[in-house]
C-alpha cells in the first residue's frame, strides 16, 4: 500500500541525501511523524536558512553568512599568510590544530584531469587576484597529500614563485599514535625525508 | 568469499562514502577490475599510500557478487618517485592512465596493456626521457597494439613511397604526401620521429634531449587516438590547459 503523498514526498526527498537508503528515509519520515511539530519546524527553519543564509565568502571562499567570513573580517588574524586548501571542510580541520594564524583560500577541489577537472574549475584566478597587491608574503599548500593534490600543490607553486612570494608546501608523514612497521613506503619515506633535529 | 592474487597500476579512485575509495586497476590476467578500500581516506589507513593513481602493487583481492570487488591487502611494487616529483610527469602520466582507462576490457586477459602501461611509466620515471614524448610514443604504441596505427612509411592516400610526407591526417589514415595533403602539415623530423617510434626505434628517439618537436607529436598522437576511441581524452585538455602540453 502506498504512502499518502505529503509522506512520500518527504521519503523520496530523504532518499536524495548522502548514505541515505529509501529504509532509512521511511525510518526518518516515520520519525518526524512521533515528534512534536514544533520540532520538525525548527528542523524545516533550519534547512531553509542554510540556504537562504549561508553563501561563500567573497575572499576566501569559505562559507559565511556575509559577504565576508569571520575568518576574513577578524583584524587579529595575519593577513599575510595565506593557507590554501581544497574544501571548507579542510579548513575546520586546520582550525582546530590552532596552529594557523592566517587566513584561507578554498579552491573547491585539487586537478583531476582524469575527473576534467583543470585550472579553470579551481578558484586558482581568484586565488593569484588577492596576491596582485603585495601584501601576501607567504602561501601554505595544505592540499590532500595524494597524487591530485601533490599535482595541484606543484602547479601552485610553480604559478606563485614568480611573483617572489614564499611557497611552503604541508609535510606528510607517520600520524601520530601509529606504529612504525604498518606504514607504507612513501609515508615513511617522506617522514624521513622531511625529518628535523631534536 | 572467495579471493585471487594478482598485480595492478590505480587507473581511477573514487569517493565512496565517508571514508572509502572504489580503486580501478588494470591487470594483467583480470583486465580491468574495481574493488572497495574501506577505511582508505582515514589518515590512519595502512594502505592509503599504495592505491594511489599510478602505483603499481600486488594486491588480494575478494571477489564480490557484482563487479565491485573488495581490496584486503595491498603492497607496493614501485610507486616511480620521479614521477610523483615533477608536474609535468604527474601530468604526463594521468595522459597515460586515462587511454588505458579507456581500451582495458574487464574479465579479459591484458598483459600485453599492463607491460605497455608498466615500461610507459619506467620510461616517465627516468629523468633523461621527455615527458611529452613517452606519451605521444605510447599513444602510438597503443594505436598500433590495437591493430589502428597509423601510415608511415608511405602516403596514406596515394601510396606514394617516394614523395616526401608534409602533413598528417589520422581520419585519411596517417601521414600525407604534399599532392594528397589534408590536415596538419608536419616537419619531416615528425614524420622520422613517428617512423622510429612505430618501427622499433623508441629507445633512441626517448634519449634525445630537448627534442623540439615533443609537443607536435604528442598533439599529433593525442588527436589519432581520440579519433580511433571515439571520444576526447579528458586528460589532454587538461594537460594543455596547465601549460604541458
Amino acid at each position: 500500500m502506498a504512502y499518502v503523498p505529503s509522506m512520500q514526498k518527504l521519503i523520496d526527498e530523504f532518499g536524495k541525501l548522502p548514505g541515505i537508503g529509501p529504509k532509512s528515509a521511511q525510518r526518518i519520515a516515520y520519525y518526524l511523524l512521533k515528534t512534536p511539530k514544533e520540532d520538525s519546524i525548527r528542523l524545516a527553519e533550519s534547512i531553509k536558512d542554510l540556504k537562504e543564509k549561508v553563501r561563500f565568502c567573497d575572499t576566501c571562499f569559505y562559507i559565511s553568512e556575509s559577504a565576508m567570513c569571520s575568518i576574513c573580517s577578524d583584524s587579529r588574524r595575519d593577513s599575510k599568510v595565506i593557507c590554501v586548501v581544497e574544501e571548507p571542510r579542510d579548513v575546520i580541520a586546520i582550525e582546530r590544530t590552532r596552529e594557523h594564524h592566517g587566513t584561507y583560500h578554498v579552491l573547491g577541489g585539487a586537478l583531476s584531469p582524469l575527473d576534467g577537472i583543470g585550472p579553470d574549475q579551481l578558484r586558482i584566478k581568484e586565488l593569484l587576484a588577492r596576491l596582485q597587491d603585495g601584501e601576501v608574503k607567504e602561501v601554505i599548500i595544505c592540499t590532500n597529500p595524494n597524487v591530485e593534490g601533490e599535482a595541484t600543490a606543484m602547479y601552485l607553486a610553480r604559478l606563485i614563485s614568480p611573483l617572489g612570494i614564499s611557497v611552503s608546501r604541508i609535510a606528510s608523514g607517520l600520524p601520530v599514535g601509529g606504529d612504525l612497521e604498518f606504514a607504507d613506503e612513501l609515508t615513511l619515506g617522506r617522514a624521513l625525508e622531511g625529518r628535523r633535529s631534536i | 568469499m572467495s579471493s585471487f592474487r594478482t598485480t595492478g597500476i590505480v587507473l581511477r579512485t573514487v569517493k565512496l562514502g565517508e571514508y572509502d575509495r572504489i580503486i580501478t586497476f588494470i591487470t594483467p590476467d583480470h583486465g580491468r577490475i574495481k574493488a572497495v578500500a574501506k577505511g582508505v581516506r582515514k589518515t590512519t589507513s595502512r594502505v592509503s599510500g599504495r592505491v594511489e593513481l599510478g602505483s603499481w602493487v600486488s594486491i588480494q583481492i575478494f571477489k564480490g557478487r557484482g563487479e565491485l570487488h573488495r581490496l584486503s591487502q595491498v603492497e607496493t611494487i614501485d610507486t616511480f618517485p620521479i614521477i610523483r616529483g615533477d608536474f609535468d610527469r604527474i601530468n604526463s602520466s594521468f595522459g597515460l592512465l586515462d587511454a588505458i582507462d579507456q581500451v582495458v576490457q574487464e574479465d579479459a586477459v591484458s598483459e600485453e596493456l599492463m607491460d605497455m602501461l608498466v615500461g610507459a611509466l619506467k620510461w616517465l620515471d627516468n629523468k633523461d626521457h621527455d615527458p611529452e614524448l613517452v606519451v605521444a610514443s605510447f599513444y602510438l604504441k597503443l594505436l598500433s597494439k590495437e591493430g589502428a596505427a597509423p601510415i608511415v612509411d608511405r602516403c596514406a592516400r596515394c601510396g606514394d613511397e617516394e614523395a616526401s610526407l608534409v602533413a598528417f591526417d589520422y581520419s585519411a589514415g596517417g601521414l600525407l604526401c604534399n599532392n594528397c595533403r589534408s590536415g596538419r602539415a608536419v616537419p619531416e623530423e615528425v614524420a622520422t620521429a613517428m617512423r622510429a617510434i612505430l618501427g622499433g626505434g623508441l629507445g633512441s628517439i626517448l634519449l634525445i634531449k630537448g627534442y623540439p618537436f615533443a609537443k607536435d607529436l604528442e598533439l599529433l598522437a593525442t588527436e589519432a587516438l581520440e579519433i580511433h576511441l571515439d571520444r576526447r581524452l579528458k586528460s589532454a585538455k587538461i594537460l594543455r590547459a596547465t601549460g604541458h602540453a
